[in-house]
C-alpha cells in the first residue's frame, strides 16, 4: 500500500529548508527498503522455538485470563 | 551533513515538516546553546518511560505498596526502570542511525513472516492495554463523579484532538504537557507522609521481603515488570525518533532524554507505591481494589481528599497519555507494516490510514470498556501479564538490529551492552513464565 502523496518539486522556495535533513532522512530514501539479512539455521531454528514457547506460556495467561472470567461472572 | 538532492528526486511536505523542526535543531547546535537543543531534542525517551507509567503499571505499583507496604518491591521497580532505560537507549539508537521504525526493520531485515508476528503480539498487547488505559480514565474520572460514557468519550476526544495538527512536534508537546502530570503520584506520596527511614531502609536491603501466596507474589512481579518494559515501547520510541528527525549526531541528547525519562518515571512509579503503601500499614483488605470503587477511595481516609483527588487526577493522566502513546505504536506499527504512510509530519488527507489507525485503535478500547458487564478487573490485572509474556521475542529482534553492523556499523551494541539485554531478556521471560505456570496450574486445581 505505497501512498501518494503531494510532492514538492526542487526549485521552490523550500529548497533551502531540505538542507537542513541529512539525505537519508528524505522520505523518498527511508522508503528504500534495506536489504534482507539472511539467517543461519541455528538462528531461524532458536526464533521457532522461542515462538513456540512464548505461545504455550501465552495460551496458558489467555486461558488463565477466560477461566478467571467465567468463574467472576458465575 | 546536507542534503544533495538530484534534481529528478522528490521532495514531500512531510520532509518540509521535518525539515522545519531539524533547521532549528541545527540552529541551536551551531549557536552552543546545549539547553535550547536538549529542549529541542528530547520527547520520545520521556514519553515512552512516562507513557509507560500507564493506568495499569500505576495500579500495580500501587497494589504493591498495599499488599507488601515498603520493602522489597521498591527498589525492584527502581531497577526495573534500569532495565526499561537500557532496552529504550538501544530502540533510540537503532531509529537514529536507520531511520526506519522497529516493525519496519523486522519486516525488511527478516522477512514478513517474523514481521507479521511481531506485529500481531502488538496489536494483540496494545488493544488489551488500550483497554486498561480508559479503564483508569473512567475510574479516575469516576472519583469525581462524572459519568463513564463521558470519561471515555473524553479519553477519545483528547486522542482525536493530539493527532489533527499534522505535526509530530505539535503531537510530542501535547502529550510532554500532559506527561508532566504524572509527577503528580510523588505528590501524593509525600502527602501521605512515609517514614524516611523506611524508604531508605527498603532501597539498602530489599527488605521486607513479600509474604503469603506465591502466586499473588508472581502476579505482582510480573505486572511491575509488565509496568516498565513492554514490546509497544519498542516500537514507539524507535518510529517516534525517526518521525522526529532525530540522527546519529543526536544520539547524546535522545540518551539523556531516555535516562531522564527514567528518572521521572521511576519517581512516579515509586511515588504511587509509597502512597499506596498507608493501605498496609493500616490492613485495609486490598485484594479488590482494581474494581471500580479503586485506590483513590480507599486511600481517602488516610491522606484526606485532596490526596485521593490527585491521586484520582494521576490515573486519569497515566491513562490519557498511554492512550496517546499506545494508539501512536499501533499506528506506526501497522502503517510500517503496510508499506502505508507512517508520521504524524503528514496531514490527514495525506494519510488517513496511519490516522484512522490511530484512532480505530483507541475507538475499539473505548468501546470495550463501555460494555456492560465487561470484567474490567480481570483485563486490568492481565494486561501487564501479556506484555511480560511477549517482550522476549521482542527484546530478542532488537538486540539482532542493535548488533546488526551492515544497518549500525561503529553504532552497534558493545558486546557488555549485550549481556545485559539478554539478561533483561531473560529475566522478563522467566517473571512471565514463572507467573502462567503457577495461575495455569492453580487453574486447573493444581495448587502450586
Amino acid at each position: 500500500m505505497q501512498d501518494h502523496q503531494q510532492h514538492i518539486y526542487l526549485g521552490e522556495p523550500e529548497e533551502d529548508l531540505i538542507e537542513s535533513l541529512e539525505p537519508d532522512q528524505l522520505v523518498v530514501e527511508m522508503d528504500r527498503p534495506v536489504l534482507r539479512r539472511r539467517l543461519s539455521g541455528y538462528a531461524t531454528a532458536g526464533l521457532w522455538v522461542l515462538r513456540v514457547f512464548l505461545l504455550t506460556v501465552t495460551g496458558m495467561v489467555i486461558y488463565s485470563f477466560a477461566i478467571g472470567v467465567i468463574n467472576t461472572s458465575h | 551533513m546536507t542534503a544533495e538532492v538530484a534534481t529528478e528526486e522528490l521532495l514531500t511536505p512531510e520532509d518540509l515538516t521535518r525539515a522545519g523542526d531539524r533547521r532549528r535543531v541545527l540552529e541551536a547546535r551551531h549557536r552552543g546553546r546545549r539547553f535550547g537543543l536538549l529542549w529541542l531534542l528530547v520527547g520520545p525517551g520521556l514519553l515512552v518511560l512516562l507513557g509507560e507509567n500507564d493506568g495499569p503499571s500505576m495500579l500495580s505499583y500501587a497494589a504493591s505498596g498495599a499488599t507488601y507496604g515498603v520493602g522489597f518491591f521498591l527498589p525492584f521497580i527502581a531497577v526495573t526502570f534500569v532495565a526499561a532505560v537500557i532496552v529504550q537507549e538501544m530502540a533510540m539508537r537503532v531509529g537514529a542511525v536507520t531511520h526506519r521504525g522497529y516493525g519496519e526493520l523486522i519486516f525488511q531485515r527478516f522477512g514478513s513472516f517474523w514481521g507479521w508476528l511481531s506485529v500481531i503480539d502488538l496489536l494483540g498487547t496494545n488493544l488489551v492495554t488500550l483497554i486498561t488505559e480508559f479503564i483508569a480514565i473512567r475510574v479516575g474520572m469516576s472519583f469525581f463523579g462524572i459519568p463513564a460514557p463521558l470519561a471515555v468519550g473524553g479519553g477519545l476526544v483528547l486522542v482525536a484532538f493530539s493527532i489533527a495538527g499534522g505535526r509530530y512536534w505539535r503531537w510530542e508537546r501535547i502529550a510532554l504537557g500532559l506527561a508532566a502530570f504524572n509527577m503528580l503520584f510523588v505528590v501524593v506520596a509525600i502527602m501521605s507522609r512515609p517514614d524516611p527511614a523506611a524508604l531508605a531502609h527498603a532501597f539498602a536491603t530489599w527488605s521486607p521481603l513479600p509474604g503469603g501466596s506465591l502466586q499473588l507474589f508472581l502476579l505482582i512481579l510480573a505486572s511491575n515488570i509488565g509496568a516498565t518494559v513492554t514490546p509497544w515501547m519498542l516500537f514507539f520510541q524507535q518510529s517516534a525518533v525517526v518521525d522526529k528527525g532525530i540522527t546519529p549526531k543526536d544520539i547524546s541528547q535522545s540518551r539523556i532524554d531516555t535516562i531522564l525519562g527514567g528518572v521521572l518515571a521511576a519517581s512516579a512509579g515509586c511515588g504511587a507505591l509509597v502512597a499506596a503503601s498507608v493501605l498496609f500499614i493500616h490492613h485495609v483488605d486490598t485484594s479488590r481494589l482494581q474494581a471500580g470503587t479503586g485506590f483513590a477511595e480507599a486511600l481517602q481516609p488516610f491522606i484526606g481528599y485532596p490526596g485521593a483527588a490527585i491521586f484520582s487526577l494521576g490515573l486519569i493522566e497515566a491513562g490519557a497519555l498511554a492512550a496517546m502513546t499506545i494508539s501512536a505504536s499501533t499506528a506506526y506499527a501497522l502503517g510500517e507494516a503496510v508499506k502505508g504512510p507512517h508520521s504524524f509530519n503528514r496531514k490527514l488527507a495525506d494519510a488517513p490510514s496511519f490516522y484512522a489507525f490511530n484512532l480505530g485503535a483507541a475507538l475499539v478500547a473505548a468501546a470495550v470498556v463501555l460494555i456492560p458487564g465487561a470484567p474490567l478487573l480481570s483485563i486490568t490485572l492481565n494486561a501487564n501479564l501479556l506484555a511480560v509474556v511477549l517482550m522476549p521475542a521482542a527484546l530478542v529482534f532488537l538486540i539482532m538490529l542493535a548488533n546488526d553492523r551492515e544497518l549500525m556499523g561503529p553504532r552497534s551494541n558493545p558486546g557488555w551492552l549485550n549481556w545485559i539485554g539478554i539478561a533483561v531478556a531473560v529475566l522478563v521471560g522467566l517473571a512471565g513464565t514463572s507467573y502462567a505456570v503457577v495461575a495455569f496450574f492453580n487453574t486447573l486445581g493444581w495448587h502450586l
